[in-house]
């Protein structure tokens, strides 16, 4: 897929479609021009710091109003309170480094973000919370103070939070941040139930995590989606434009040195090198630059 | 919703750090019992109650979790009077106790309604990341500013939430209904 502003994934009908969003803060544009149209499925955002996506996840989670552009979320227009209400109660989102009450505990936690998203049965409310803290793995900590967990078990709190209610879009900034590669093991596995039934965004400096666990790649920089299209297409961008080699290359558009010592490139290849096989970081790192 | 808010009332009061509020009220107490027995303003001590009392109520807008509460049905501004109402009930009350222990003249929690609601208007309409600071800082400056300004007409303005403090209170709550949904 060529560089593009418009991601189109739609297996099941459109959950979440946005034009021309446009986000700025004072004289810096964060967000520019985005276009998206995405349906069921894990979407993942890739882009460097700064490149615009915790902003526009924010604006996807209704918690800020683009200064231009339409948002349709869940069929409902956001920019109208009763519409934004509603789609909240269908949504659920994990901000980037979340806080949470450390005098809690994570049952009380999610109970509490439950109790916020007008869930008032009470009974009900707790065993949905007691269901998403073992989905999440923190069966055995629910009720230990949540200032006495490790930073990876309060993001794992943070996440039941966000996935309490079934939610049929589910946007998280980094989920990832401060899980063992266990646990990301088992964040892919309750994503993927999520995506089953809705659209999951999530944003991530993880290619390996985007092409374990995503349907559809948006790469993001300078506040524009740059590039959309699969993992495997990402990894594909760079076929034929990836080799290693012992010193440094002038053809290369980027070079880093691997574990063993070598050296890998991408960019054009060198007459006489043979291309290796590339990854989806050699095509992200690619798509980056060329459109730089 | 109210459903939603109702049951929000008790984890929500959880949430609230009460340690700095009631130690404040015991403090003030003691300074109210000391000063009537040895005869000191009771009037500053109220006034210095109603300033102390009022940021401490402001500063409950501190919501260490609010970015993961950011996309809940229940409105940030919802969750804001709740915060608003629980903390300020026992600091009405405590207001209360305070001035049964005095003789003072100003009585009527209309300064410390007044000095509440000028914090919240602060935090309401300043930069979000310093608004809670700001909000919380107005009645301390208020207080402070009423005290050590030179008479004349700067000093009395300064000083309409305690002499007027209805009126201030009525604008005050105009600016925090035109700034909620900030």
């Amino acid at each position: 897929m060529s560089t593009t502003d418009t991601a189109t994934h739609t297996p099941t009908g459109t959950l979440l479609s946005a034009a021309g969003i446009t986000k700025a803060f004072g004289s810096q544009t964060a967000v520019d021009q985005v276009d998206l149209t995405l349906g069921r499925g894990i979407v993942g955002v890739l882009g460097p710091n700064g490149a615009g996506k915790t902003t526009l996840l924010r604006i996807l989670a209704t918690v800020l109003a683009p200064d231009r552009g339409t948002l349709s979320l869940l069929g409902l227009d956001p920019a109208h309170p009763t519409a934004r209400t509603e789609v909240r109660r269908r949504l659920g989102y994990l901000p980037q480094s979340p806080r949470l009450y450390g005098g809690f505990t994570p049952l009380e936690m999610v109970d509490y973000v439950a109790i916020l998203k007008e869930h008032t049965d009470a009974s009900q409310r707790r065993r949905e919370a007691v269901t998403m803290l073992e989905a999440v793995g923190l069966g055995d900590a629910m009720h230990k103070r949540i200032r006495t967990l490790s930073g990876g078990m309060q993001q794992r709190v943070a996440l039941a939070s966000a996935l309490v209610g079934a939610p049929d879009l589910l946007v998280l900034d980094e989920p990832a941040t401060g899980l063992d590669p266990e646990q990301r093991i088992a964040l892919r596995s309750v994503l993927a139930e999520t995506a089953h039934r809705g659209c999951v965004v999530l944003s991530t400096h993880n290619t390996a995590e985007v092409a374990a666990l995503c349907q559809q790649v948006l790469v993001m920089d300078r506040g524009r989606i740059c590039w959309s299209g699969t993992p495997a297409e990402l990894a594909g961008e760079a076929e034929g434009r990836v080799w290693e080699s012992d010193v440094e290359e002038p053809t290369a558009l980027r070079s880093w040195l691997t574990g063993p010592g070598t050296r890998r490139h991408v960019g054009t290849l060198p007459d006489g090198a043979a291309p290796a096989v590339p990854t989806v970081d050699d095509g992200y790192l690619l798509v980056t630059r060329l459109t730089r | 919703m109210n459903t939603a808010l109702a049951q929000a009332a008790v984890p929500t009061a959880r949430a609230i750090r009460w340690t700095p509020a009631v130690c404040l009220a015991g403090v003030l107490v003691a300074a109210t019992v000391l000063a009537r027995s040895a005869g000191g303003p009771a009037d500053v001590v109220l006034a210095i109650a109603a300033a102390g009392l009022a940021a401490t109520v402001v500063s409950g807008l501190h919501d260490p979790a609010a970015a993961m509460l950011s996309a809940v049905p229940v409105s940030v501004m919802q969750r804001r009077v709740l915060r608003l109402a629980l903390l300020g009930l026992p600091a009405t009350a405590v207001w209360f106790l305070l001035d049964s222990l005095t003789a003072a003249q100003v009585s009527g929690p209309g300064p410390l309604l007044a000095l509440t609601a000028c914090g919240v208007a602060v935090a309401l309409w300043a930069p979000p990341r310093r608004a809670v600071v700001m909000g919380a800082s107005t009645p301390v400056a208020l207080f402070a500013l009423h005290q050590f300004l030179p008479s004349g007409t700067v000093s009395d303005v300064v000083g309409w939430w305690l002499t007027e403090p209805w009126w201030v209170l009525a604008a005050a709550t105009l600016l925090c209904v035109a700034g909620r949904r900030r």
